[in-house]
């Protein structure tokens, strides 16, 4: 049984007042198994934020089923939900979300914190992941007396520390510089190496290349995927690249999205 | 892209520019209104107390020059007070607006532009709140002045005009506010790069230094303010004292406020076990972030808080306790006092049977005694020379030798003294010792009377209170007056002991007011002419001038109550907001990260609580100090009544309380509008 499967998904965003609406997913369907790493391509408005923001059960979608570990997110209680998304799920975003008020190490705790962990387990699950991430210097500071970089290291580590089934990561590399980012996807790779199942959306070729799957959205539905296969990530970025210009070249309107390219 | 621009181009931009200004004002109207609001209120009490002050009545009428130099002395302060609570008010604004002026100048628009941008916004600021202003104290500073009239008790029936000074003042006086303002602004966009006015509502705040060091002296110092209010005594230093410790005090709330609760809170953040709870751990990270930044903000509120339940107690209970005063002060209607030499008993009598009868009157109270009034230095049970070296100033006192005949007649006793025995009567603290030496001679106290109609006491009146020995007879009475002459160096005693041996009457009369006042008036004016003649006091008069004073001082307090809490009210939601904003963001991430809304909504609700509640905390106990010391003030206008004053003060803590929680209650569901994103 596969770790987490979309089936059918549709999103449909109806303005507060009026019948304005808007289909921002139509059928989606895909699957991702343990371990995988999985990058979701699409142009801008495409619904990948939206389908995210479904499967980490911060939105409900208007039909269709996600499923994680065989489990309905649809039928958890809202009470428990947060609980449920502490528990079984890691988020790394864009804007890394870091609370000011707390430093790095207790913006690490969070989670734990509010799920009752105790303090030298909280510590114990630290150390290594520090290490890993390469923030063990930085723990006592606060988020602005840090880089974009460092933030985003730390938001991970935050991720990872509650030992999630799969990390939801949107556009993680967006708020970065290419030297920053590369440091990033570098360390996905590690630890997707160790076996922890990521899904990450991005704009960057650059950062889908490191994938193990990349799957492309087009108005609101999967239009095209690429597995790696045995192929290298130089290999990787042709076959993304290319399958972009597919992609961008079937639209009418004649915009072409490129932002993510030059990273 | 280089500001270079064409001539059609700057043509535009200046076209835009009173748009963007109106824009800056529309879409920050949370934080604007408000400022508006506080701007025409402060307009307003300027402009009417200029307009009262400006009119020729106030210093026409009989009487009003106590309320006229009260009045003046008041817009002085107000002046003093509304400069900088302006000042705060609009660089909180600024503080707010930095990010989107960032934006305007990222997106080309030149320091120059930004500059003009301000100053019509200053100017249409200043244009509305000076009309807002003015227009409002139109109509409402004719309802004011009568209010005033009748606290002072002044007639009411005057006309009451405009002149054009009080607008021209206003005007000039809140220009120079606004101008200040501008100023500021303007410094504020001339010395900032953009990338960090578009990053300055980000940015953390350092944390104090020296935290524990600054807490205890925090401690030290407020203590010693405390200290200092309640063991003032009444005497020349009080005011010196009540500065030191109004000082001191704020001094130490600040202290503590910013040192002090981060330092509580870091040494509970220390405590791992209990820090990394899920409840403790958003409300002392929380309170921790709250504190740093807004620790200044909590000190204002505090000591505007204490200012307005002080005015209001002192306002309340002085409007409560005036004919308190007024009886204390003035007990009779009128005095008059003679040599006792010329003094003749019969013609005055009959001068008071004639005017009751062509008045109409009674003669309700007729006290008639003799006595001799000596000035007495006191040491112990021991009076002597007056200003001895021994003694220091305070410790000074006028000693009136009284008759055992008058004091029986008086007071309806039976008191039969021995040669060497008095009855001592105190009008302030009790004498307390059971013998007493008068220029070295040594009586028993038969009894220390606990009241005395022609002086009331009061036990706290340690500044003016005089002494009363009630003597056997003549005999003792003019040993003991030669006894002080000796002691004084006093030659010629005849001449000094005709002078000093007074008759004193004391008269209440019933009646009619205007009838009583010719009364009065005529008795006055026929003692002048008596023999011996050596004074005369028109109590009704004198009354009449101390409830003006107290009027005019009620007058003061009651507007002044209201501007503390004006400054009060916005400086609160001006926090709230800012708080609001702040959360907004960490709202949402607690959220992403698996928090629910409702438990972030509790914890944030329980901070905000505990934190909105610490300044009222501090001000009911400033205020509880500053009690000690209103008592001692209160003795130097005769207001004697502790009782009234600290029931006073409950009721207004208790009302305060309300109108705080109310606020709280407004300002918070503005807070949650906010971090819900509903009032953008
Ligand atoms: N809350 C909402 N209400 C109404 N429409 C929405 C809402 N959120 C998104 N949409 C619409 O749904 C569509 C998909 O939006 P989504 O944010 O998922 O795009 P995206 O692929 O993440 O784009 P980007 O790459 O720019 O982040 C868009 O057309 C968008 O306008
Ligand atoms: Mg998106």
């Amino acid at each position: 049984m596969a770790l987490l499967e979309v089936r059918n998904v549709k999103k449909i965003y109806t303005a507060r007042l009026g019948a304005v609406k808007v289909q921002a997913l139509g059928d989606v369907n895909f699957s991702v198994e343990e371990g995988e790493y999985v990058a979701i391509m699409g142009e801008s408005g495409s619904g990948k934020t939206t389908l995210l923001n479904i499967l980490a059960s911060l939105d409900k979608a208007t039909s269709g089923q996600v499923l994680l570990n065989g489990r309905n997110l649809a039928g958890i209680r809202q009470k428990e939900l947060c609980a449920f998304r502490r528990e079984h799920l890691g988020f790394v975003f864009q804007d890394f979300n870091l609370l000011d008020s707390l430093s790095l190490r207790d913006n690490i705790f969070l989670p734990l914190v509010l799920a009752g962990t105790g303090y030298e387990e909280m510590e114990r699950r630290l150390e290594p992941l520090a290490a890993k991430l390469e923030i063990a210097d930085l723990l006592n500071k606060y988020p602005y007396e840090v880089s974009g970089g460092q933030k985003q290291r730390a938001a991970v580590c935050r991720a990872l520390i509650t030992k999630p089934e799969i990390v939801l990561a949107d556009e993680p590399t967006g708020a970065l510089d290419s030297k920053a980012s590369n440091r990033l996807l570098k360390l996905f790779a590690d630890i997707n190496g160790e076996g922890q199942t990521i899904l990450m959306v991005t704009h960057s070729i650059q950062a889908a290349s490191h994938a193990g799957r990349v799957l492309f959205i087009k108005d609101g539905s999967v239009f095209h995927q690429i597995y790696r296969g045995k192929q290298t990530d130089e290999e990787m970025y042709k076959m993304i690249s290319d399958a972009l210009t597919v992609l961008t070249a079937n639209r009418n309107d004649g915009s072409v999205s490129r932002e993510g390219e030059a990273g | 892209m280089k500001p270079t621009a064409t001539g059609e181009q700057r043509a535009k931009l200046w076209k835009i520019l009173p748009g963007l200004a109106w824009k800056g004002v529309g879409s920050n109207g949370t934080v604007y209104y408000p400022y508006f609001g506080a701007g025409i209120f402060s307009v307003f009490t300027y402009f009417v107390f200029s307009s009262i002050l400006h009119n020729d009545i106030i210093r026409i009428l009989p009487r009003s020059a106590y309320a006229w130099i009260m009045l003046q002395i008041g817009r002085g302060l107000l002046g003093i007070i509304l400069l900088p609570f302006l000042f705060y008010a609009n660089s909180f604004l600024i503080k707010r607006r930095k990010k989107e002026i960032g934006l305007y100048s990222i997106l080309g628009l030149e320091k120059k532009h930004i500059g003009i941008m301000f100053l019509t916004e200053t100017v249409i600021t200043f244009g509305v709140v000076l009309a807002g202003g003015i227009i409002s104290g139109i109509i409402l500073s004719k309802f004011l002045f009568l209010l005033l009239l009748r606290m002072t008790g002044m007639p009411v029936d005057v006309e009451f005009v405009f002149y054009p000074a009080a607008f021209a003042e206003t005007a000039v006086f809140f220009f120079w506010v606004y101008m200040v303002n501008l100023v500021y602004n303007w410094m504020q966009i001339g010395k900032s790069r953009p990338a960090e006015l578009l990053s300055a509502s980000k940015k953390g705040e350092r944390e104090p230094r020296f935290l524990w060091l600054c807490a205890a002296a925090g401690v030290l110092v407020l203590g010693e303010g405390y200290k200092i209010s309640m063991e003032s005594r009444m005497d020349s230093s009080i005011f010196t004292n009540f500065f030191l410790a109004v000082f001191l005090v704020i001094v130490g709330t600040y202290l503590i406020f910013t040192s002090g609760s981060i330092a509580f809170l870091k040494l509970l953040k220390k405590r791992k076990g209990f820090y990394y709870r899920p409840a403790n751990f958003i409300t002392v990270s929380g309170m921790l972030s709250r504190m740093k930044k807004n620790a200044a903000s909590l000190v204002n509120i505090c000591i505007f808080s204490t200012m307005v339940i002080i005015t209001l107690v002192c306002t309340s209970s002085l409007y409560l306790g005036m004919d308190g005063v007024l009886y204390f002060n003035y007990p009779f209607d009128m005095d008059a006092h003679f040599r006792e030499s010329g003094f003749r008993e019969e013609q005055s009598g009959t001068k008071l049977r004639e005017l009751e009868e062509k008045y109409g009157l009674q003669v309700k109270e007729n006290l008639n005694y003799r006595k001799i009034s000596l000035g007495c230095g006191k040491t112990g049970n021991a009076f002597g020379v007056e200003f001895a070296e021994r003694t220091r100033q305070e410790d000074n006192y006028r000693v009136n030798l009284l008759l055992e005949e008058d004091y029986n007649r008086m007071e309806n006793r039976a008191a039969s003294l021995g040669e060497e025995e008095v009855v001592i009567y105190s009008e302030g603290a009790d004498f307390g010792y059971s013998e007493v030496i008068f220029s070295g001679k040594e009586f028993t106290v038969k009894e220390e009377a606990a009241e005395l109609r022609i002086a009331p006491k009061a036990g706290k009146n340690s500044l003016s209170g005089e002494f009363f020995l009630i003597v056997r007879d003549e005999g003792v009475w003019n040993g003991l007056a030669d006894r002080w002459m000796t002691e004084n160096g006093i030659e010629d005693k005849e001449g000094f002991l005709d002078e000093r041996t007074e008759r004193v009457l004391r008269l209440d009369v019933e009646g009619d007011a205007a009838e009583k006042a010719a009364f009065i008036e005529e008795y006055g004016s026929w003692c002048s002419t008596q023999p011996g003649y050596a004074g005369f006091s028109n109590n009704l008069e004198n009354r009449a001038d101390s409830r003006e004073m107290m009027g005019g001082l009620l007058f003061i307090g009651v507007l002044f109550g209201l501007i503390f809490l004006m400054c009060l009210l916005l400086i609160m939601y001006y926090k709230q907001i800012s708080e609001g904003y702040e959360d907004k963001e960490n709202f949402e991430v607690m959220q992403k990260v698996g928090m629910s809304g409702g438990e972030i909504r509790k914890t944030v609700h329980k901070q905000i609580l505990l934190v909105f509640y610490l300044p009222l905390f501090g001000a009911v106990l400033h205020t509880a100090a500053g009690l000690f010391m209103v008592d001692k003030l209160f003795g130097a206008i005769y207001f004697y009544d502790t009782r009234l004053m600290v029931e006073c003060a409950a009721g207004t803590v208790l009302l305060f309380a309300a109108v705080y929680g109310l606020s709280y209650w407004y300002t918070a569901s503005v807070y949650y509008g906010i971090v819900n994103g509903k009032k953008e």
